[in-house]
């Protein structure tokens, strides 16, 4: 559905996107994240046509969405700014993009959207008048307008309620496994993304650093964690300083017994061997799993260092 | 051409919904229009001074009110990044830009009329002769005036989208003063000796065929990436 093929985005000579690539395929919930200033909207911009690509090309269905007017019928968007008219009535925001989308029955259409989203009393309100809350929901509504089959969403919960931002998630879910929609999803927020996207893509510094389904993404960079409890707790403070000084090991933490090893290259036997051989009696090592914050977290400071 | 008329017509909502511009718009209106027409109200020649107020006024007001709304229409719209999202849907940039030329031009055009209607109602008093626009000034309203509205609005609306935030503003304060200052200019047309004919109407015409053609030709190097990069 989108490819995105070797994207480089410079601005006056700076780099802001380094030859990223990513495909997001149809019925996908694509979560996009990094940290801000990462690129993340620059490439949402450029997939749009709001922005070219210095070089490379992002492409959906294998056309470019910036000179596709048909194209971009089959768009929708909620971008950081909700791009609402606040001195025109909910009513008139929807109607205003519903006669551009060249929507057929547009009251009918509208009414509908508006019951969905719970504004449908306040229809008649200047947006002007709304809460934040309120207006995100009002551009969710006017994303749907057209029935697209591809929507874009710049941190749609940014700003919500829990009990709203539920509601976003619950709604991305319902386009997406009900009604087949792709969508791609713009955000930090890391448990938004780790309960709705079935593939993610982690950008930091202009460049793509993980990218795989939620899943795989975690068990790779869950690889080589490993926690370790020494037998008796006096040889925990040995057994910490013993594995800080092996040049294998990338970061250690203790917590009273228990040790949280990262390894950079050998196995989890290698350790073991070398704390037995030093008479360090381990009672338990397990491999641990990352959760997609802690992957995340790696990568931002991984890079910071 | 359906995207253009959608836009339009919405601007022309919100415009008229922002009680705060059309009550600026219409007290420079009333001020500039009728003002000028309460003082040539003694003139020894009626006709010549009404055939030079409306020649005059009905472009200087129209552009000024045509500026004050075009900071609604564009730059407010820029300044709020609301035009991001309006640039993904089914619309060319060319289109979106006419479509808020003539939401802009409408009301500018319509109230410099009302402006000019004033005029020929005082000028038309009872107690005094009666006196009509000749037909060049009659051209004027009906063909020059609008023309030159459009292109002015066009070329104010490019000028938005195109420059950041800042250049805007000192762009548009410069704007304002060339067009307040022009409007005070009236001063000397009521007391110069200028009689406006056909020779003056054609010339305005043409001046105004050749704004609308630079700020056509200016437009096609305008783009979406332009605009989305001077918003903040």
């Amino acid at each position: 559905m989108i490819d995105v093929h070797k994207v480089t985005k410079k601005f006056n000579g700076k780099t802001v996107l380094n030859g990223i690539s990513f495909e997001v395929k149809e019925g996908d919930i694509f979560g996009y994240l990094g940290p801000n200033g990462a690129g993340k909207t620059t490439t949402m911009r450029i997939i749009l046509g709001l922005l070219k690509p210095t070089t490379g090309e992002a492409l959906v269905r294998g056309r470019n969405v910036g000179s596709d007017e048909e194209l971009r019928k089959s768009v929708g968007v909620v971008l950081e700014n909700d791009g609402l008219y606040e001195r025109l009535t909910a009513y008139d925001n929807l109607e205003y993009y519903a006669q551009l989308y060249d929507v057929s029955d547009r009251k009918g259409r509208i009414k509908e959207l508006l019951e969905f989203v719970g504004l449908y009393e306040r229809r008649n309100e200047k947006v002007g008048e709304f809460s934040r809350g309120m207006k995100r929901k009002l551009a969710l509504a006017r994303s749907l307008i057209h029935e697209p089959d591809l929507l874009f969403f710049d941190e749609p919960s940014a700003g919500l309620d829990p009990e709203a931002q539920r509601m976003v998630r619950d709604l991305i879910l319902r386009l997406s496994k009900e009604e087949k929609r792709t969508v791609f999803l713009n955000s930090h927020d890391l448990d938004e993304v780790q309960r709705i996207c079935t593939s993610i893509a982690i950008l930091h510094r202009g460049a793509i650093k993980a990218y795989d389904s939620v899943e795989n993404v975690r068990r790779a960079f869950s690889k080589s964690v490993f926690a370790l409890a020494v037998a008796r707790e006096e040889d925990a403070e040995s057994a910490l300083d013993l594995i800080q000084s092996l040049d294998y090991v990338s970061t250690c933490e203790r917590d009273n017994a228990w040790i949280t090893v990262t390894l950079k290259e050998k196995s989890a036997s290698t350790l073991l061997s070398t704390l037995v051989r030093k008479g360090i009696k381990v009672e338990e090592l397990k491999k641990l799993e990352k959760s997609l914050e802690d992957v995340y977290l790696d990568i931002v400071r991984q890079e910071a260092q | 051409m359906r995207g253009v008329f959608v836009v339009g017509r919405k601007e022309m909502r919100e415009l008229l919904s922002n009680k705060g511009t059309l009550f600026s718009a219409l007290l420079f209106a009333s001020f500039f229009g009728i003002f000028p027409a309460l003082s040539a109200y003694n003139s020894d020649n009626p006709a010549v001074s009404l055939n030079n107020l409306i020649f005059y006024l009905s472009l200087t007001l129209g552009a000024f009110i045509g500026y004050l709304f075009s900071g609604q229409v564009f730059f407010r719209e820029k300044q709020e990044k609301v035009i991001e999202t309006l640039l993904c849907a089914p619309v060319s940039l060319r289109m979106v830009w006419l479509g808020k030329v003539l939401g802009v031009a409408m009301p500018s055009y319509v109230l410099s009329i009302v402006a000019s209607v004033s005029i020929i109602l005082i000028l038309n008093s009872p107690s005094r002769a009666h006196v009509v626009p000749s037909a060049a000034i009659m051209f004027h309203l009906l063909i020059v005036v609008p023309l030159f509205i459009a292109s002015v609005v066009g070329l104010i609306g490019f000028v938005q989208l195109l420059l950041g935030m800042r250049e805007n503003r000192i762009v548009s304060l410069l704007i304002f003063m060339v067009i307040f200052g022009a409007l005070y200019g009236v001063r000397g047309i009521m007391r110069g000796d200028l009689v406006v004919s056909w020779v003056h109407v054609g010339t305005l015409l043409l001046v105004s065929l050749l704004l609308a053609a630079l700020t056509g030709y200016s437009v096609r190097h305008l783009s979406k990436e332009k605009i989305v990069t001077t918003i903040s």
